[in-house]
């Protein structure tokens, strides 16, 4: 059975259609990425994985457990699923390592010796362990999305869920965090990426899941997506992000 | 100009303002003595003749309680601003409206003088503090109300995403935030509260200015006796300031550290 299980899922803002008819399975220890034009609902869906997002058709379930607005739905869901945001969203307040232990103490009801332990281990991964005891407005943007991957990873979950992990960041910096991510990718972590950066797609994914207008259009390995497309709106999504696919001769 | 250096200019400004003003009391050759003597009794160190504490010390009493009311009322007040449920939205606009809307001495003289007459007699500290809890509520509510509404939606959603509980939401990652941003204002509306404690005056309450009327008025010392009272509100307010300054850097932790090393410049 898949970790991650999304059957023929939609959903709508009044008359618009955000997603229709969406299904995908991930397996455990699977690299899938979701690109797709702004818009596409590839992000819309992703926050139906972990319920930030309601749906209205259709089913999703994680590690058997059916996605729904229900408490005890979504604390069963959000045990084993992790979340990094475009935008960070470190609580500014905490330092690192609080940002890392509050919710091992709170919700696993580690004690704070326990959860220092494991939050240092976890930031050690993701390469900052030594800024544990700065505050995250101390933090490059690249620092800063490393300590969510860790806080995220401090839960202990099945399944990472990446919201456009690089979208907010300067070049330089996008490195670090890509690196980051592909290498809890092939330490097995089940990683589910909505992202821009196709290279990196390219690079980490097993299966490319191509998005627009809310439904998929395409799914595959990336070697094969990329350079045989098969519908005109991947052919233009790529030719717009500068990865030109075989046979577009165009003026770049 | 350094930072030192403009502090203690402005130290320097401060210091000579207080010796003018120091110069001009001796100057009008006020009755120092008249205002050591009283001075106990305006601060409430002595319990007033029907036993009840009086002065400064009442001025405070009525303040401290009004502030923990007004808290517990705007809070309330602030979520049912923020919540989806139409008459707990209705009721906290109408309470706020209304008490927003209306003179604090109005609702003073309402509670303690116009309530009587429907069979409601409450006594005069009960009727202040009341007026005092309800109007400063109507405000802070208001101010914990945008304070709450300023924290990014990002917050509550990595929240949830981590799967903390609504409480551990609220009172760990959100009002933390929130209250940087609510204790700058509140501080304003507390000073100011303890300044309108004076309205209870209104009720026959011996609080610190109506302490200094009396004794100014029984031997016309007027000058001694009002100055001395507006120092002593002057004194607690900058308790006041001190307090809440320490709660803003208590609150802006993280936040502030990059904002104080481009402030001073």
């Amino acid at each position: 059975m898949p970790l991650v299980d999304i059957r023929n899922v939609s959903k709508h803002f009044g008359e618009q259609v955000v997603l229709q008819d969406v299904s995908l399975a991930v397996e455990a220890h699977a690299k899938v990425v979701i690109c797709g034009p702004s818009g596409s609902g590839k992000s819309t869906l992703l926050r139906c994985v972990n319920g930030l997002a309601p749906y209205d058709g259709g089913s999703i379930e994680v590690d058997g457990t059916l996605v729904t607005q229900e408490r005890s739905s979504l604390e069963r869901v959000r045990r084993q699923v992790g979340m990094v945001f475009q935008s960070f969203n470190l609580f500014p307040h905490l330092t690192v390592l609080q940002n890392c232990t509050l919710a091992p103490m709170t919700v696993r009801h580690l004690s704070a010796a326990e959860a220092r332990t494991e939050a240092l281990a976890r930031l050690e991964r993701v390469h900052v362990a030594g800024l544990a005891e700065r505050f995250p407005s101390e933090l490059s943007g690249g620092e800063q999305q490393r300590v969510a991957i860790a806080r995220a990873l401090c839960m202990n979950p099945k399944v990472l869920l990446f919201d456009e992990p690089t979208s907010s960041l300067d070049p330089v910096m996008v490195h670090e965090v890509l690196d980051a991510i592909a290498e809890l990718a092939e330490s097995g972590m089940t990683t589910l990426c909505v992202t821009h950066e196709l290279r990196f797609a390219q690079r980490l994914a097993d299966n490319v899941i191509f998005m627009d207008k809310g439904a998929v259009i395409e799914s595959g390995p990336p070697g094969q997506l990329f350079a045989a497309p098969r519908s005109e709106q991947l052919r233009t999504f790529l030719r717009r992000e500068h990865l030109p696919a075989p046979g577009d001769v165009g003026p770049h | 100009m350094g930072p030192n250096r403009f502090r203690a200019q402005v130290w320097l400004t401060w210091m000579l303002l207080v010796g003018l003003l120091v110069a001009l009391c001796r100057h009008m050759g006020l009755d120092v003595a008249y205002v050591v003597d009283r001075l106990p009794f305006l601060l409430g160190l002595h319990l007033a003749p029907d036993g009840f504490i009086q002065g400064a010390a009442l001025t405070l009493l009525v303040t401290g309680l009004s502030m923990v009311f007004a808290l517990a009322v705007a809070l309330l007040t602030a979520l049912g601003r923020l919540s989806r449920n139409p008459v707990a939205f209705g009721v906290a606009t109408f309470y706020a409206s209304f008490f927003r809307g209306t003179p604090l001495m109005v609702q003073v003289l309402i509670i303690y003088l116009a309530l009587p007459q429907v069979g409601l007699v409450l006594g005069a500290l009960t009727s202040g503090l009341i007026a005092l809890s309800l109007n400063y509520g109507a405000y802070l509510a208001e101010t914990i109300r945008s304070g709450i509404t300023s924290v990014p939606r990002g917050q509550w959603e990595a929240a949830a995403a981590l799967g903390l509980s609504r409480g551990t939401t609220a009172w760990r990652v959100i009002a933390p935030q929130a209250l940087r941003l609510i204790v700058p204002p509140a501080g304003a509306l507390f000073i100011s509260m303890l300044k309108d404690s004076s309205l209870v005056s209104l009720m026959g309450l011996w609080e610190l200015s109506f302490l200094a009327q009396s004794y100014a008025r029984a031997t016309s010392h007027y000058m001694e006796m009002l100055f001395a009272a507006a120092l002593i509100y002057w004194v607690l307010s900058i308790v006041f300031e001190i307090v809440q300054h320490r709660l803003e850097v208590r609150f802006g932790r993280g936040i502030v550290s990059r904002d104080a090393t481009t402030h001073v410049a």
